[in-house]
């Protein structure tokens, strides 16, 4: 199997490491007993396999580095995030007292210098987190460079920046396998496509989060991405945009579900809420089954999330006010637990589906 | 997904870093190329440089915001009188009726009255249009009138009973309204809007009064007695603060950043040259101090 990221070296490794466990007990059962020959060879197999993944990926090798390596990654967030509003205000504190071309060069020149830096950063640096911390910091000098040439020559602002923004963020986030760039990437086609959505209707692009169905074009998008576009290379990008994709469904459905005043539909507020209610049910269910179906764990949390939360606002609008506190929770608890048994149900399907399969 | 080799990432991402600088810069040159749609020159009336408060202390740059106002829509409309303030506030405008709302893009086909045409009226959004700015023109100088007038005439009903105290204070009141008028709000109105920019500009031919700019108007509804009826409103200007060159920003470094209505007698003034160009996008051409005015 040749490894072509980070993130599938590690899944690799992690494979190795349960299989190492499994071979351990088997053998201590009696079940699996390999020859000294055999046994030699899988180690030296294995060692050569990690050691090579260690050097060119930096890798996890055991739980403690793992764990080290989630502080890392929350250090190399806030350090990126320092950074980016370091940059900002260093701009600010000076730019009005430069020439216009120095300003410009200086925005230039600042988004151009840190992308470099970042592919340089990610040559010299196996583990990636400097990589990473390097990429946020060129995103934001980017989204500054073109938000301050707005500023500077008084340019109309334009929902057409955020495909400039959207393509850096994409571009960066796939070199340097950064979940975070990837989240900023489809946060910004998000608000792209919404916001033509919404001019569709003749609205002015910049009132589009007014209108929450404009959302709903691309959050089915960035649901399909990953069925669109394999992302082998990158495991752990198909749930980011599949639960974006949910977020981007499910919470203008919230939204509209309690405020139903805002919604294209030309109908009384109590229908429109009461339709967004049902769809909010209807989708967040519909999710549950897809997830449980395709194996999807994250798709299945997310829907279980929506589902509770469309239910539980629900009873609060019917119930707070009318019924006395302690039955109002106790209502809340028993529907927990017919969440609960409703999920084991699932899960019980789910894995029979695998027993047939491996039949 | 196939990975890219350095050198491709490298390429792409310079190519996309500098085909964007390149697109935004192209568009502000070709806005600034050729004559100007319009030039008009601005005072501090006009163009403000606002406080400062927050993170905005640590600005070192300068913008100066665009304060424009509309017509009132009747000589009682109080809050024309006093709508200069801080920035820029949207309103109502005589000019824009259903007629005009129609010929802009929205359906005004709808019964007013109904709650069904309420709902409608309420959820239209706002449209990007062109507005049309006066500077020093008709609208101006019938606000000027329209405060003489109110003060001519509370200082002849105090005058006639100058034992009453409220009379004394409308009297004040509107004199201290006609001398903001004078001296202090804005001269820049927008009096029109439509979305052919050369018919507009066939009528309103004077470029050094008349400005076309983007801007928004939107549809609200006002209550009239126990009716509510839909009125155009001019939101704002695509375009509200107009950033300041380097070289002009020790002069707007000199002036004290407060309210237009709190400037003090001889207080340093400035006059500035404002362009508007080819894509109705604003720049400062010139400034220079000026004697309170």
């Amino acid at each position: 199997m040749a490894v072509l990221s980070r993130s599938e070296a590690q899944q690799r490794a992690d494979a190795v490491r349960t299989f190492q466990r499994e071979l351990e007990l088997l053998e201590h059962e009696g079940v699996l007993v390999l020859s000294d020959e055999q046994r030699r060879a899988l180690a030296s197999y294995h060692g050569n396999l990690l050691a090579e993944y260690a050097h060119a990926y930096d890798i996890d090798r055991d739980i403690q580095s793992k764990q080290l390596s989630l502080g890392m990654r929350i250090a190399s967030f806030l350090g990126a995030l320092a950074f980016a509003a370091s940059v900002f205000f260093l701009f600010y504190q000076f730019w009005g007292r430069f020439s216009t071309a120095v300003q410009v060069a200086l925005l230039v020149g600042a988004a151009l210098g840190t992308f470099g830096a970042t592919l340089w950063v990610q040559r010299v640096d196996s583990s990636g987190y400097f990589a990473k911390l390097a990429a946020m910091v060129a995103f934001a000098c980017f989204v500054l460079n073109i938000a301050m040439l707005g500023q500077i020559f008084n340019i109309t602002p334009s929902d057409k920046a955020f495909i400039p923004w959207a393509a850096f963020a994409l571009l960066l986030a796939y070199v340097c396998d950064l979940r975070l760039l990837l989240v900023a990437g489809i946060l910004c086609i998000v608000a792209f496509i919404s916001s033509r959505t919404g001019t569709i209707s003749g609205m002015y692009w910049i009132h589009f989060g007014e209108r929450p169905e404009n959302f709903f074009p691309a959050a089915l998008l960035m649901f399909l991405i990953p069925q669109l576009v394999p992302h082998r290379r990158f495991p752990e990008f198909a749930p980011v945009y599949r639960i974006f994709g949910m977020l981007t469904l499910f919470l203008p459905m919230l939204v509209l579900a309690n405020w139903g005043q805002i919604s294209y539909l030309d109908l009384d507020r109590n229908t429109v809420e009461g339709l967004y209610q049902l769809l909010g049910f209807a989708g967040s269910g519909v999710a549950i089954w897809l997830g449980a179906k395709r194996r999807w764990p994250h798709v299945v949390n997310t829907g279980v999330v929506f589902f509770v939360v469309f239910l539980y606002t629900k009873f609060y609008d019917w119930w707070w006010e009318a019924m006395p506190k302690y039955l109002f929770f106790l209502v809340l608890a028993l529907v927990a637990v017919l969440i609960l048994l409703m999920l084991r149900r699932l899960r019980a399907l789910g894995q029979n589906h695998i027993e047939r399969d491996t039949r | 997904m196939k990975a890219w080799t350095r050198t491709r990432v490298l390429v792409a991402g310079i190519a996309l870093l500098g085909a964007t600088n390149a697109i935004v810069l192209a568009g502000a040159a070709y806005n600034r190329s050729g004559d100007p749609e319009a030039v008009l020159r601005m005072s501090h009336r006009e163009l403000i440089v606002p406080m400062r408060w927050g993170f905005e202390s640590e600005n070192s740059g300068i913008s100066l915001q665009i304060q424009w106002r509309l017509p009132r829509r009747s000589k009682d409309d109080r809050m024309a009188l006093y709508n200069y303030g801080y920035a820029a506030v949207g309103g109502e405008a005589t000019w824009l009726d259903k007629a005009k709302l129609v010929q802009l893009g929205f359906d005004m086909s709808r019964a007013a009255y109904t709650a069904e045409g309420e709902r409608y009226y309420d959820k239209q959004l706002p449209k990007e249009v062109l507005l049309v700015l006066e500077l020093d023109g008709h609208a101006y100088r019938s606000a000027l009138q329209v405060a003489e007038e109110r003060a001519v005439d509370a200082q002849a009903r105090f005058a006639a009973n100058p034992g009453v105290a409220e009379l004394k204070n409308t009297a004040d009141a509107a004199s201290k309204l006609l001398a903001s008028e004078q001296s202090v709000n804005s001269r820049l109105f927008v009096v029109d809007a439509g979305h052919d920019r050369s018919a507009l500009r066939t009528k309103y031919p004077d470029r050094s009064h008349y400005a076309i700019v983007l801007g928004r108007i939107r549809i609200t509804t006002s209550r009239y007695g126990a009716n509510s009826v839909p009125v155009g409103y001019v939101s704002d200007l695509s375009i509200e603060s107009v950033s300041v060159p380097a070289i002009y920003r020790g002069l707007f470094e000199s002036v004290p950043r407060r309210r237009p209505t709190d400037r003090q007698e001889l207080e340093p003034g400035y006059d500035v040259k404002l362009a508007f160009g080819k894509r109705l996008e604003p720049w400062v051409v010139e400034a220079r101090l000026s004697i309170d005015r």
